[in-house]
């Protein structure tokens, strides 16, 4: 079958051209809708519910918020679990769905529940769910900034809050319209409000209340439209403006009358902007900022988007006052743009590369320019297929590509015909006609297209365990290996096609069939060895076996990485403080960090978040900071230097700074790893129970038990409490003295300390909160609490109480957060595990805990951490990796219909996976998935080329020749091609082996196995397979 | 089956256990999705900061402390002092109305009752004692009298008029302004706070009129509403500076006394439920937990825990607690 498709491919070889165009023009225009990434996208599906409960601490944001949202999402179809986490003013549920549920659909579940749950919550809370955006989706990130000689229309300076109104009145609205965008989020400056500020002493005075005073603001602020009259045939609509539009009008609304004397707003309470309790800021180079950040729909492009993002900005800076500049400082273009140069770098040079190597080793150009071609034809025909199967293009899934490796069926076919050609063209001591080249082109393909089809296929078989993985590493892998797959099928199919066609058409010229100086100089060396290796076959195979030996050896010491580390170029931090630092502190302490930060020649610019932004999509407390690092392209930092000695530094200059703890990492995994979440150590023991105090005890205990079981290291205890309160206790038996009721002293706190809304002043579009509140210098100190004047009910002559005379002001630490998970309060025990193995680490752990650890009644525990996905996926590989070498036997034996043929074959892998081993542990690479995938290509590489060796040995033994005859001819015969193959393979990966840049990381181990794999695997087939084919069918 | 057979099926079958033990390799350790090797650097760190730590709290019995480079304390913003004997003044804050002082208000009856004749004195006038206020012809005997002031002061009110019949309501009310009295409510709770002649520092609520006086009595009885008792201060008014009927807040002191040892109110932070100032020596400073006594607002005594000479943190003592504390500071979701 294969022989007549090759046959018709070359019959109609203008219609296999057309079809291979058209298959290119396709993936090109496919490449344009291909979603390019830097990496892959790891998130799960999940959706975030976000509710603002302004003021409630953490304790009354779960007993009243969380509960009743996670109470009602219980059940939900396709559900894998919930968790939540209550902060001071927020409540956070996570909903975690099955792998693969559409996300709309879950969405709408959600929905329908939160309707329902709505009228359970407090009044005014409002759950809603977080923005349809995965972990890639924080694109573009831009700063709001005023020229500090910039002013305003009335001749002040741009404040904060003036920024922040800009932000939200101009720049979001446009901003969120555009395609792709799905959320523009803010933090920083202040949110405008208008604040009405009384003194209660003098509201005492005037025998006023609090809500007196909101009372008659409410009342004083409105617009009524009262219906309409007509009049002499026209309709006239009647309105009755009252809207207060300025601090002055606010000023002017009377609050009383006493003896012909109006009492005023002014009389009582000074009235002025102000901004609402803030739950986090931005700040830049040591300056408050408006920071935006622009989120990307699920399922979009980053580039279009970003590209869009930032298109836009550049028009809405136009309608911006003069002085004020949106300006961006975190653009995903640039990082996309970097990936796709790799690629492209990758693809020419390998072009480049191909096309030498083959002119050299084949002496002709036409061909070695026919094999290159497979290249670009290939990639387009992949790109197809990843846009049709939803597969992003990305550091990993790309920068794994290796086009030396993709083009080796091509070469062997290429290489044949050539040969052929050349034995053709001698014997008749003619150039060929076109019969004849057609004819000789399909002979010599179909001889060479079943060990290339089954090398493909091999290696294709190779990639099974990686689709056997699951989860997180799952998502970072699979898109790799289908792209490689679907690579090589693509190629696969070129080379049955494509080649052939073009061979039969385009080589018409004279082909040399002695071989050039290099094959001559390559013969010189290779036949004395294979003689030797003949003459000597257990001393070969002894030094074979024992080279493999040594390498096992040597990878079973080797460092392991399971998943690669992809450079984003820039770095993030966390900048962290104890809990229950304030946001003026952290904001204080910022400075610092972006001070020293900014100090060093390779950063552009530092600008950070810290606490809670507008949408909460990670709700830090103001006490961590997350701080991004932009630094400039590598060419103009003044010394060389890798990231990582740049890190080292910067983490040394920064521990220098008290009171701040860090963890560096880089924009999209901070975003991974907040979305992600979950557990992030080797063990995590969760305690569920009730009583948060008894709760922590436990976990205490545990982490105590913890630490003592051998491997144990960094132990920590979830920082669950250490959050100070300032409790206002109310004295019932006094209340009820007064005649009070608990609600009467909670409204007047509510109000004095947190600020209670009394309407809205509009203007034009924007509309801002009226809200009373006390001054700043009486909230913040306790013994003006202690003293304010609670309002006795009426009828009594003497109307005010100093609150102390009711309540009982205590100074105490409680819940920093309280985390939930599937409905039950947990506080989680997390440990690495360090020179042992995990799974005794995890049974000595129970034990110890179980012995140890009393548990109060109506408490559990539950075992989570990495080391159960590490378990499943090694269960699995256990299982597949072996079935893959099995497969790939079964595969041999297809070929040959011989146990022998395959086993021999297969018994190149081993020596193959030597040199590859042998390669990294000189580089000192750890041993991780990437260059696990160089492993597999080797072995592909190494069977291709064992089973073109073997078949032609094979053939020529059927053609009657001598078993040594057979197998030093075909030896020598297959020299070129398997030297081809190799050294296309090899060279290609030069320059990915010493790359630097953009998917480094992914490419240096592939890069490393391969080159130094095929060094060996070549060895292999041109010695030791020529032996050991000798030793085994000696006896016949 | 041929040996050679044999012994390749025994090599695939080594290959596909190796296989099999490289993925059962226990060593094989995840790092975690998209966390870097500088992530595992920064976790060790941390660790060893507790280690640090843990060793410290066993070599000085219960005390934390940490370094600090006196450049980055400099930058940090940490101001020092040093601990020592200071005056504290302690207020109790009351509220209350200016009254008039009752011992110098009187209100002027005519004797006998009658038509008024003339009127001499208007509201806001200077009268003397024995000064005639107004002249009444008696319904009795018809004889024209005069009626006098009884003291020195001011006339706040006047209900007549010539032509009037002058019988049993007041004709005027005439104060003495030289001293007015401040009526103070003062909470049961507070009540063994204030004694007589106790000073207090009286403001008016705008705070434009400021003076101060002593405690003249507290009245023996309780307010049924709000179970206050009143506490009568008297202040001197020689420039009318005090209006009766002016709301007021005031300050009794408490006390003003010297202390032996007294750290800032700033210096003050909470370290694991127990009071501490944190104290420098060298470039480590080390939290010392205090007994606290009295405190006015500012400064607050040291009982326990210090000794005078001291150097502690005086501002800024956040940032040291903050960095005894961070080894624990962590970002979870």
């Amino acid at each position: 079958m294969l022989e007549h498709i090759i046959h018709l491919s070359i019959r109609h070889r203008w219609l296999v051209m057309a079809v291979v165009l058209g298959f290119a023009a396709l993936g090109g225009y496919n490449f344009t809708r291909l979603s390019i990434d830097a990496v892959p996208d790891i998130t799960n599906v999940q959706v975030q519910i976000n509710t603002e409960a302004a003021g409630y601490s953490p304790l009354e944001a779960e007993q009243r918020v969380t509960f009743p949202i996670e109470t009602a999402l219980a059940g939900l179809p396709k559900l894998d679990y919930i968790r939540s986490i209550s902060r001071y003013g927020l409540s956070q549920v996570t909903v975690v769905f099955e792998e693969g549920t559409d996300l709309y659909f879950a969405r709408q579940l959600i929905a329908e529940r939160l309707q329902q749950v709505r009228t359970q919550l407090p009044q005014g809370l409002e759950p809603s769910m977080g923005p349809i955006a995965t972990g890639l989706g924080e694109v573009f990130s831009y700063v709001v900034q005023a020229q500090p000689e910039a002013r305003k229309p009335d001749g002040t300076a741009y404040t904060p809050m003036d920024l922040a109104e800009l932000q939200e009145w101009v720049i979001i609205p446009q901003l969120r319209t555009l395609k792709g965008v799905t959320e523009v989020n803010s933090i920083g400056g202040y949110e405008k409000q208008f604040h009405v500020l009384p003194d209660p002493e003098r509201l005492r005075a005037y025998n006023l209340t609090l809500s007196d005073l909101i009372i008659t603001l409410e009342r004083n602020n409105a617009n009524i439209g009262a219906g309409y009259i007509e009049r002499n045939g026209e309709q006239y609509l009647i309105r009755v403006p009252g809207q207060v539009a300025s601090e002055d009008d606010i000023r002017d609304i009377i609050l009383s009358k006493r003896n012909d004397l109006t009492l005023r707003v002014r009389d009582v309470a000074s009235v002025s902007l102000g901004s609402p309790l803030r739950m986090g800021a931005a700040s830049m180079d040591g300056q408050e900022i408006v920071l935006g950040t622009a989120m990307m729909l699920v399922g979009e492009n980053s580039r279009d988007v970003s590209q869009r993002v930032a298109a836009k900005l550049e028009d809405i800076n136009r309608s911006l006052p003069e002085g004020v500049t949106a300006r961006a400082v975190y653009d995903r273009t640039t990082l996309v743009d970097r990936t796709i140069a790799t690629v492209e770098k990758n693809l020419m040079e390998g072009a480049l590369l191909v096309v030498v190597i083959l002119f050299l080793l084949l002496g002709n150009i036409r061909a070695a320019l026919i094999t290159a071609a497979v290249i670009p034809l290939a990639m387009l025909m992949t790109i197809t297929g990843m846009v049709q199967n939803k597969v992003s293009g990305n550091l990993m899934s790309l920068g794994a590509l290796d086009f030396g490796l993709i083009v080796d069926g091509a070469v062997i076919i290429i290489e044949n015909c050539l040969r052929r050609f050349g034995m053709e063209q001698h014997k008749l001591g003619r150039l060929l006609n076109k019969e004849e080249r057609f004819r000789l082109a399909s002979i010599a393909t179909a001889e060479v297209i079943r060990p290339s089809l089954f090398g493909v296929m091999i290696i294709t078989v190779v990639y099974l365990p990686i689709f056997s993985l699951t989860g997180v590493e799952g998502k970072m892998f699979h898109p790799m290996a289908f792209t490689v797959v679907a690579a090589l099928l693509a190629a696969l199919l070129l080379s049955l096609t494509f080649v052939p066609a073009a061979v039969a058409l385009f080589v018409t010229g004279k082909v040399e069939e002695k071989e050039n100086a290099a094959m001559r100089l390559a013969h010189k060396w290779y036949e004395p060895a294979l003689g030797w290796s003949l003459a000597n076959p257990f001393k070969m195979i002894g030094v074979a076996v024992l080279c493999t030996l040594l390498s096992f050896i040597i990878a079973s010491r080797m460092g392991t990485e399971f998943i690669p580390n992809l450079d984003e170029g820039d770095i993030a931090l966390h900048a962290m403080r104890i809990p229950g630092t304030s946001l003026t502190q952290s904001l204080d302490m910022q400075k610092q960090v972006e001070a020293t930060l900014k100090a060093f020649p390779e950063v552009k610019e530092v600008f950070s978040k810290i606490g809670t932004p507008e949408v909460a999509t990670d709700p830090m407390p103001p006490n961590v900071a997350d701080t991004f690092v932009m630094l400039k392209p590598k060419k103009e930092w003044p010394e060389a230097k890798t990231k990582a000695e740049l890190v080292a530094e910067m983490e040394e200059a920064l521990e220098k700074l008290p009171g701040n703890n860090y963890e560096f990492t880089q924009p999209i995994q901070m975003r991974f790893n907040e979305l992600i979440s979950g557990v992030r150590s080797d063990v995590a023991v969760k305690v569920f129970g009730d009583d948060t105090v008894a709760m922590l005890q436990t976990a205490n205990a545990i982490a105590a038990v913890l630490n003592k079981v051998p491997g144990a290291a960094d132990v920590k205890t979830e920082q669950a409490d250490g959050l100070p309160m300032l409790t206002i206790l109310p004295n019932r038996k006094a209340l009820e003295r007064y005649g009070l009721n608990v609600a009467d002293v909670q409204d007047v706190i509510e109000t004095a300390m947190g600020g209670k809304e009394a309407g809205q002043v509009f203007n034009g579009d924007r509309r801002f909160d009226l809200v009373v509140r006390l001054p700043e210098n009486l909230r913040s100190n306790v013994s003006a609490l202690e003293n304010l004047p609670i309002p006795l009910p009426a009828g009594t002559n003497s109307a005010f109480i100093p609150l102390k005379e009711v309540a009982t002001l205590k100074q105490e630490y409680g819940p920093n957060q309280i985390a939930r998970e599937n409905g039950k309060r947990t506080i989680t025990v997390t440990a690495n595990v360090r020179g042992t193995d995990l799974g005794s680490f995890v049974t000595q752990a129970r034990e110890a805990i179980k012995a140890q650890v009393k548990l109060p009644t109506g408490y559990w525990l539950d075992y989570g951490g990495t080391f159960e996905q590490l378990n499943s996926a090694k269960t699995r590989l256990m299982i597949v990796v072996p079935v893959a070498f099995l497969l790939i036997i079964g595969l041999l034996y297809m070929a040959f219909g011989s146990t022998k043929d395959a086993l021999l074959v297969f018994s190149g892998v081993p020596l193959a996976l030597t040199g590859g081993v042998l390669a990294i542990w000189l580089r000192d690479i750890p041993l991780s998935i990437t260059a696990g995938v160089g492993f597999i290509a080797l072995s592909g590489v190494a069977v291709l080329n064992g089973v073109v060796m073997v078949s032609f040995i094979n053939t020529l033994r059927e053609q009657g020749y001598k078993l040594e005859q057979a197998v030093r001819e075909g030896a020598l015969t297959r020299l070129r091609p398997v030297l081809m193959t190799a050294l296309v393979a090899s060279l290609g990966f030069v320059p990915m082996a010493l790359n630097t840049g953009a998917g480094s990381e992914v490419q240096r181990p592939l890069a490393t196995v391969v080159i130094g794999g095929i060094l060996s695997s070549t060895l292999l087939t041109l010695l030791v397979l020529p032996t050991l084919y000798q030793l085994f069918y000696r006896k016949k | 089956m041929k040996p050679q057979t044999l012994a390749f099926t025994a090599v695939a079958l080594i290959i596909a256990g190796g296989g099999y033990w490289y993925f059962s390799q226990p060593n094989l350790t995840t790092i975690a999705p998209a966390e870097g090797p500088e992530h595992a650097e920064a976790d060790e760190h941390g660790h060893a900061e507790t280690d640090e730590h843990g060793n410290e709290t066993g070599g000085h019995s219960e005390e934390q402390a940490t370094t600090i480079t006196d450049e980055a304390a400099k930058a940090a913003g940490i101001v020092m002092e040093t601990a020592g004997p200071a005056s504290l003044s302690e207020r109790l804050p009351l509220r209350g109305r200016i009254i008039l002082n009752p011992e110098t208000t009187a209100e002027v009856k005519a004797r006998f009752a009658g038509v008024v004749k003339s009127v001499r004195a208007t509201i806001g006038q200077t009268v003397q004692k024995g000064e005639t206020l107004a002249t009444v012809e008696s319904n009795d005997s018809l004889q024209t009298y005069a009626v006098t002031s009884p003291l020195a002061g001011v006339v706040l009110a006047r209900t007549i008029n010539v032509g009037d019949t002058a019988a049993e309501q007041p004709l005027f009310t005439v104060a003495n302004l030289s001293t007015v009295t401040a009526e103070l409510h003062v909470f049961p709770q507070d009540l063994s706070r204030v004694h007589v002649s106790q000073i207090v520092q009286v403001q008016s609520v705008d705070g434009s009129v400021e003076g101060s006086g002593k405690v003249k009595s507290l009245l023996p009885t309780t307010d049924a509403d709000t179970q206050t008792v009143q506490v009568w201060v008297t202040l001197e008014n020689a420039d009318a500076r005090w209006r009766s009927g002016m709301a007021v807040q005031a300050g009794a002191v408490i006390g003003e006394e010297q202390v032996a040892l007294a750290v800032k109110n700033s210096a003050l932070q909470t370290l694991e439920d127990q009071t501490v100032v944190f104290v420098k020596e060298g470039e480590t400073y080390s939290a010392h937990p205090v007994k606290i006594g009295r405190t006015d607002g500012i400064s607050t005594e040291v009982l326990e825990g210090l000794k005078a000479g001291d150097t502690y943190v005086a501002k800024n003592s956040f940032i040291v607690k903050a960095d005894i504390g961070k080894a624990s500071a962590e970002h979870t979701h």
